[in-house]
């Protein structure tokens, strides 16, 4: 692979991922974005809001927003069981619950397997994938959890930082 | 007591004659008072005169005071450092 | 302590130094007081010490010269002008500039020296004889020792003297009458008496000299301006005043005494304490109890307080919150014990719930800040766009003292200075209009704070033109919000002010004014659960009244439940709960459903609908409704069921997780589930904007 995807990417070396599953895709995202894992828990329906936004949830004392993953990818809803947990990552200094079907491991991902995200032609927006990886014979889509919320509803994030 | 009055308007050229005046005053009595209420300003000879005949007066351990004074009088008092704004010393 | 900890410290001390020089400066150029300018030069000093020490040379440098002018404006070399006081103000700009956003490089630069090239001619130009600059207030010192013979040449000197005691505020008077001898052995044609009198008049030196043009030849007359150093030596004099009261009520010295030594003071240029003890009149450790005192009573005037960072106290407010919540689970546990340890439970967290609404209150107490230098931060703004556009205004500010939780005067700010603009833009006539209307040419607006009933009052007001009702009702109409034939008063149309649709005018100067923003101004307001309203007199100016709670974090509200689902009102919103009877829920053409409610018709909010989801019941009659208000209208809403009451601890919602006005935040419950306060201002002005939109 040459140089300048390798900056676009910018991972080291080796990275550690904690992968899960939507559907039948394995996706990945970088373990110091990952605050902690929790199984299901009761969630706050919250109107006029976001799409893809399932409600909020009590986080220890903090409401934090949760997104249900098959919206947000457009996938046929799925009702939860027990093995539905909800990954909480940080992105911009704030808490955002990322609801997905099951968690599977922790598993180092050599750089040099990492790929630049084709072009997709996939429902899912490519903003939101880092690129492909691949774990012996798996590809696990790795995830820039940053972009979970498109530049619109970023945008209002940093507008209630800057309030 | 004695209560003296100066009949003239005091000022430079009768200042010989209020001294002497409230000297021999304050020589025969152990209480003097110097009334101004006849008098609309005085110079500062007259002023003078007043402060000399307290120095006076403390030193022989008779008292001496002035009153009648009007406004104006009182202004001029305080200006010499005789009087502390709002009240007699 | 860091290096990044030191430039963090300075830069928060700098702020508030450039705020305050920002102040003092706008102040100084309409009181032209020396003890401004005396305030100012300690702040640059002050700047220019710290700058230094911090790193930052390039603005310990740029103060220095900003000092050293000071140091001429103090001196009366140089007079208080509008251009003076312009370049200052711009100056500190250029500080701000270098120390929160780098401020390097050629921008900066140009800047730096315009602001020098200026100041230097300010400087070169007012080298002037003194006494042109006579309008401002100097301090002269005068000795007039007068030649004995003086009452030979026909002069009373005491004439002279009532003159110049008639030529200003005599500030201290010492008559040297130590000539005069006893009446027996004295000559009383002759003068003894000498003054040394210090002035404080706005006379030139010239004018003081005239008083004694008759006596200025055989007597000994000396005039000094002594501005600079009198000011100067001011504060120090009055603490060693303080030293002298002091000593006379431990009764170590006599009131004789001690005006011997005052006076002796100003023959020799010592300590007041070294004369005392010189003197005699007291021990050398008699003087140390009293330095004491003195120094005791400084340090408490100065260091009753402690900085401490807002970080800790919102930390602080956190934890309460979440013993807040505690508390409310606790609760819960009560409710499912058996009678008699539910019982002793429940009263021994009602003692817990009164120290927890004490703790409350103290920590507001400690967030609480005044609101001064919030307002004070508008008169710079309002001299400035006020020379800019040419209309003559003066800021009054009242109630700087009211206090108002941090957070809420970090987003006031904003919203009245936008409230400022407006009148200042559009409420405000040109000068050649006022006075046309009879009016003085100078407008006033005002700014007020208040606490009444609870809620914190904030008022501005200007002697404007007042809105123009007649030009927003044909904006209304405009804009197909009313129609030509509505009758609509004035309270109404006062209220479109505040519509989205209304601030997208695109030609807003002729409608009289307020527009522009005003639903951004609103949504703020309402952000802080705060409400906002307009009076107006025609011709005679507009006042804009904001209503605050005093605290944001924690209310109290009423719990109920809708399906499934509990939601939260506050308690101060809710007026009744009702069960309707069928034959009072109508629907109203226009005004969709409504339920007559002590003989007034309420429109009628199914809220399992609102926030979609399901209800126990789906007719009215068979459900609870609670009535709210808010700014004196009502709302009924539909729920399945009451709850109860209980302190709530806010949590805010990011606007990116609902864009619903009517949800105005989240709490988590007793038994860790989150609920939904709902706002019933921001339902009830949701619900307008989509009759309006309509």
């Amino acid at each position: 692979m040459d140089k300048d995807n390798k900056e676009k990417i910018s991972l080291g070396e080796e990275n550690q991922f904690v992968t899960f599953m939507i559907g039948s895709e394995t996706y990945g995202v970088e373990v110091l974005k990952v605050k902690e894992i929790l199984g299901m828990t009761e969630i706050t329906h919250v109107p006029n809001s976001l799409s893809f936004m399932r409600g909020v949830i009590n986080l220890r004392g903090a409401v934090v927003p949760v997104v249900d993953m098959r919206l947000k990818f457009q996938l046929q809803e799925k009702e939860y069981d027990t093995f539905t947990v909800i990954i909480i990552v940080e992105v911009r200094e704030r808490l955002i619950g990322m609801i997905v079907d099951t968690v599977s491991d922790v598993a180092s991902i050599p750089v040099s397997t990492i790929q630049n995200t084709p072009h997709f032609t996939s429902k899912i927006e490519t903003d939101f994938i880092k690129g492909i990886g691949q774990i012996e014979s798996l590809l696990v889509i790795i995830l820039d959890v940053d972009k979970i919320l498109n530049h619109e509803e970023f945008k209002k994030i940093e507008e209630d930082k800057t309030a | 007591m004695k209560e003296l009055f100066f009949s003239k308007d005091a000022g430079i050229k009768n200042i010989k004659q209020l001294k002497n005046d409230i000297l021999s005053a304050i020589e025969e009595d152990s209480e003097v008072i110097l009334n101004l209420s006849n008098q609309r300003r005085l110079d500062l000879s007259s002023v003078q005169v007043i402060c000399s005949a307290r120095i006076e007066a403390k030193q022989r351990k008779k008292i001496f005071k002035v009153s009648g004074m009007n406004n104006e009088i009182i202004k001029q008092f305080e200006i010499c450092g005789y009087m502390k704004k709002g009240g007699e010393k | 302590m860091s290096e990044s900890g030191i430039i963090e410290i300075f830069q928060n001390e700098a702020r508030e130094i450039l705020d305050n020089i920002e102040n003092d400066l706008v102040v100084l150029e309409e009181t032209k007081s020396s003890e401004v300018v005396n305030r100012l030069f300690r702040y640059y000093h002050t700047l220019k010490g710290s700058s230094g020490i911090a790193g930052f040379t390039s603005i310990s440098e740029f103060t220095h010269s900003l000092e050293s002018c000071l140091d001429l404006v103090r001196s009366g070399k140089i007079s208080i002008t509008e251009d003076l006081i312009s370049i200052l103000l711009q100056s500190t700009d250029w500080i701000r500039g270098t120390l929160f956003e780098g401020g390097i490089g050629e921008k900066y630069d140009t800047i730096k020296n315009d602001i020098f090239t200026r100041l230097e001619v300010i400087r070169s130009g007012e080298a002037l004889p003194v006494s042109v600059v006579a309008d401002k207030i100097r301090y002269y010192r005068i000795k007039a020792a007068f030649a004995e013979n003086i009452f030979e040449f026909g002069i009373d000197p005491l004439i002279v003297m009532e003159d110049l005691f008639e030529s200003g505020e005599v500030v201290e008077n010492f008559v040297d009458r130590r000539k005069l001898s006893m009446l027996s052995k004295l000559d009383p044609e002759k003068c003894y008496f000498s003054w040394r009198v210090v002035v404080k008049t706005a006379k030139s030196i010239d004018k003081i000299k005239e008083v004694f043009l008759f006596v200025l030849d055989n007597n000994e007359i000396i005039i000094e301006d002594i501005t600079s150093e009198y000011v100067e030596n001011l504060d120090e004099k009055r603490g060693e005043k303080k030293l002298g009261d002091i000593l006379v009520n431990k009764g170590i010295v006599t009131e004789r005494e001690l005006e011997d030594v005052l006076n002796e003071q100003q023959k020799e240029n010592k300590k007041i304490g070294e004369i005392i003890v010189e003197k005699g009149f007291a021990t050398p450790k008699d003087l140390n109890t009293a330095l004491g005192i003195q120094d005791d009573i400084k340090k408490k005037i100065e260091s009753n307080t402690v900085r401490v960072d807002t970080m800790k106290l919102d930390n602080l407010m956190n934890l309460l919150g979440e013993i807040v919540i505690g508390q409310a689970s606790l609760n819960r546990i009560s409710e499912a014990l058996d009678e008699e340890q539910g019982y002793r439970l429940k009263n021994a967290l009602y003692g817990l719930d009164r120290i927890t609404r004490e703790f409350q209150e103290q920590i507001m107490s400690i967030r609480m800040i005044p609101i001064g230098p919030t307002f004070d931060q508008f008169k710079r703004f309002v001299r400035d766009m006020s020379k800019q556009i040419g209309k003559d205004i003066r800021l009054d500010i009242n109630g700087k003292d009211t206090e108002l939780d941090k957070t809420v005067i970090e987003r006031i700010s904003d919203p009245l200075k936008h409230m400022i603009r407006n009148s200042i833009d559009h409420g405000i006539e040109t000068s050649e209009e006022r006075m046309n209307c009879g009016k003085d040419s100078q407008s006033v607006i005002s700014l007020n704070a208040y606490h009444q009933e609870g809620s914190v009052f904030i008022e501005i007001k200007d002697d404007g033109r007042g809105l123009n009702y007649e030009k927003i009702r044909a904006k209304a109409i405009a804009k197909n919000i009313i129609s030509k034939d509505d009758e609509v008063s004035e309270e109404k149309l006062k209220s479109f002010i505040f519509l989205p649709a209304f601030s997208t005018s695109d030609s807003v100067s002729d409608l009289s004014g307020r527009g522009v923003g005003m639903d951004v101004v609103k949504s703020n307001i309402d952000a802080l659960r705060g409400t906002i309203e307009i009076d107006s007199i025609k011709g005679k100016g507009t006042t804009v009244r904001i209503k605050l709670p005093l605290t944001l974090a924690i209310i109290d509200g009423m719990l109920f439940r809708v399906g499934n689902s509990t939601y939260i009102v506050p308690l101060l919103s809710i007026v009744e709960s009702i069960q309707p009877k069928k034959d009072d829920v109508k629907t109203i053409k226009g005004k969709g459903e409504v339920v007559l409610v002590r003989g007034e018709y309420v429109s009628l909010i199914r809220l399992y609908d609102f926030f979609s989801t399901s209800a126990d019941h789906t007719n009215p009659w068979e459900s609870l409704l609670i009535i709210v208000e808010t700014n004196g209208e009502r709302l009924a809403l539909m729920i399945d069921d009451l709850i109860g009451q209980q302190q709530i601890v806010i949590k805010s919602l990011d606007s990116y997780i609902t864009q619903s006005s009517a949800i105005s935040g989240a709490t988590i419950l007793g038994d860790g589930s989150v609920a939904l306060i709902i706002d019933i201002h921001g339902l009830m002005s949701g619900l307008k904007n989509e009759k309006v939109i309509e």
